[in-house]
């Protein structure tokens, strides 16, 4: 096959998946844990993010750089992040609303 | 002295699956874009529709399967794309819920953090967890599904702990998270009953969810969903013995009257702060939490034990045990030896 649409999609570099594979589990590798988690895995899990944020920066702000799975999910962050109204409505009665 | 690590924090995220990886490296090897019109093109929407095919059999839905980036973005969908306007929430509902919630009505729990289905009978969309992240609470959803539909209403349920381990509730719309079930992270899927629930917004996934399609992820899910929850059985097992233990050294289960997942459990130690026990534990090379991991790297007190009436001292003396699939009897002796010791 000769693939002209890399403006489709372009395939996983080798240095890419070199990178994933250590946090996608299985022996020696460095772990998978949530990044928000206080303990060690998760801090190991939060400083490979923050690593990868500066690598995605190069040079660039790196605050300007939030971690989105991809351009479309991105795009709403730039805009109003509160633009869904919440619904009037009535209420059962006897149900007194919780703080 | 290295330690081994011991993981018990499953609630937060789950290990991928070996299976599930083999999977996800696969759809890489596959890497057109699913969109495409040429052969590798459709090559790799075959892959993709074959994977929203064995998600929905996995899961037994009858419905639509969105493919999202996670619950929180199919949580988000749901909740600005509904053909009804938020009506209201449980006041336990996970943050990627109550940011959309505004001032809609919380509605009232118990003292275990369950909702009195006959509130929830109201003729808007009404979103209520199957499965609480911090205590494992299991919601009545049978009976808050017939209240809402019978008011006229839409019931979305954040399936993000249960998925995967215990069968889906009845519910019109389902956000779930591929990490908390053995697949990887930076995957999930909003199930809806049916097309016309939800307004689309152009794009991919029928037009409901636009980016192209993540393929790999999709595939590691549906492998990582049909490895099945035989496992959750002998979690209730070792989770009971954990409550019989905790509760002997003079500590307390949290909501230990309600029905709980048997992956979750919240634990308060009367005189010892949650930062404490997460220190001591972590030096000995264990994993849990203290809340949810999403609140917890600052420790702030948790909205769901505050809910259930526990004062800010108390909450901040519980901590979190998620187990896994591959969580053994030793695994909990050695947990309570450095906890409990």
């Amino acid at each position: 096959m000769i693939y002209l649409d890399y403006q489709a999609t372009t395939p996983l570099a080798p240095e890419a998946r070199d990178a994933m594979l250590p946090w996608l589990g299985g022996p020696g590798t460095l772990g998978f844990a949530n990044p928000h988690s206080p303990h060690r895995a998760g801090r190991a899990a939060a400083a490979a993010v923050e690593v990868a944020r500066e690598q995605v920066a190069l040079g660039g702000d790196r605050d300007l750089v939030v971690d989105e799975p991809d351009a479309a999910a991105a795009l709403p962050l730039v805009r109003d992040p509160h633009e869904a109204e919440p619904a009037g409505r009535g209420h059962a009665s006897g149900c007194a609303e919780t703080s | 002295m290295t330690v081994t690590p011991l993981y018990l924090d499953h609630a937060a995220t789950a290990p991928l699956l070996p299976q599930a990886r083999e999977a996800l490296l696969a759809g890489h090897a596959a890497w057109a874009n699913p969109s495409s019109p040429h052969a590798a093109g459709r090559a790799a929407r075959a892959l993709l529709e074959d994977a929203r095919a064995r998600v929905a059999a996995a899961l037994g839905w009858q419905g639509q399967v969105i493919f999202t980036s996670g619950a929180t973005e199919a949580l988000a969908i749901a909740l600005t794309r509904a053909k009804l306007p938020l009506a209201a929430v449980s006041p336990i509902e996970h943050e990627a819920v109550l940011r959309h919630a505004g001032d809609a009505i919380r509605l009232p729990v118990d003292a275990s953090g369950r909702v009195d289905p006959a509130c929830a009978a109201l003729p808007g969309l009404v979103a209520v967890q199957q499965v609480n992240n911090e205590i494992g609470v299991s919601q009545p959803l049978a009976e808050i599904a017939a209240a809402v539909r019978g008011a006229g209403g839409l019931l979305l349920a954040d399936c993000a702990q249960g998925a995967g381990k215990i069968a889906l509730p009845d519910a019109d719309l389902i956000a779930i998270a591929a990490h908390k079930f053995g697949g990887p992270v930076g995957t999930g899927a909003l199930l809806v009953r049916d097309w016309a629930l939800l307004e689309p917004s152009g794009g991919q996934e029928r037009g409901y969810r636009p980016g192209t399609e993540a393929m790999p992820g999709a595939l590691a899910m549906a492998t990582a969903l049909e490895a099945g929850s035989d496992w959750l059985e002998e979690a209730a097992r070792l989770r009971a013995m954990l409550d019989a233990a905790v509760i002997a050294a003079g500590g307390e289960v949290v909501a230990a009257g309600a029905q709980r997942i048997a992956a979750i459990a919240a634990y308060r130690l009367p005189g010892r702060s949650a930062a404490a026990q997460l220190i001591r534990l972590d030096a000995a090379g264990i994993a849990v939490s203290a809340g949810s991991a999403c609140s917890s790297g600052s420790l702030k007190v948790s909205h769901v034990l505050a809910a259930i009436g526990m004062e800010a001292k108390a909450a901040g003396e519980v901590i979190r045990v998620s187990l896994g699939r591959e969580t053994t009897e030793a695994d909990l002796a050695r947990l309570l030896d450095a906890w409990l010791g």
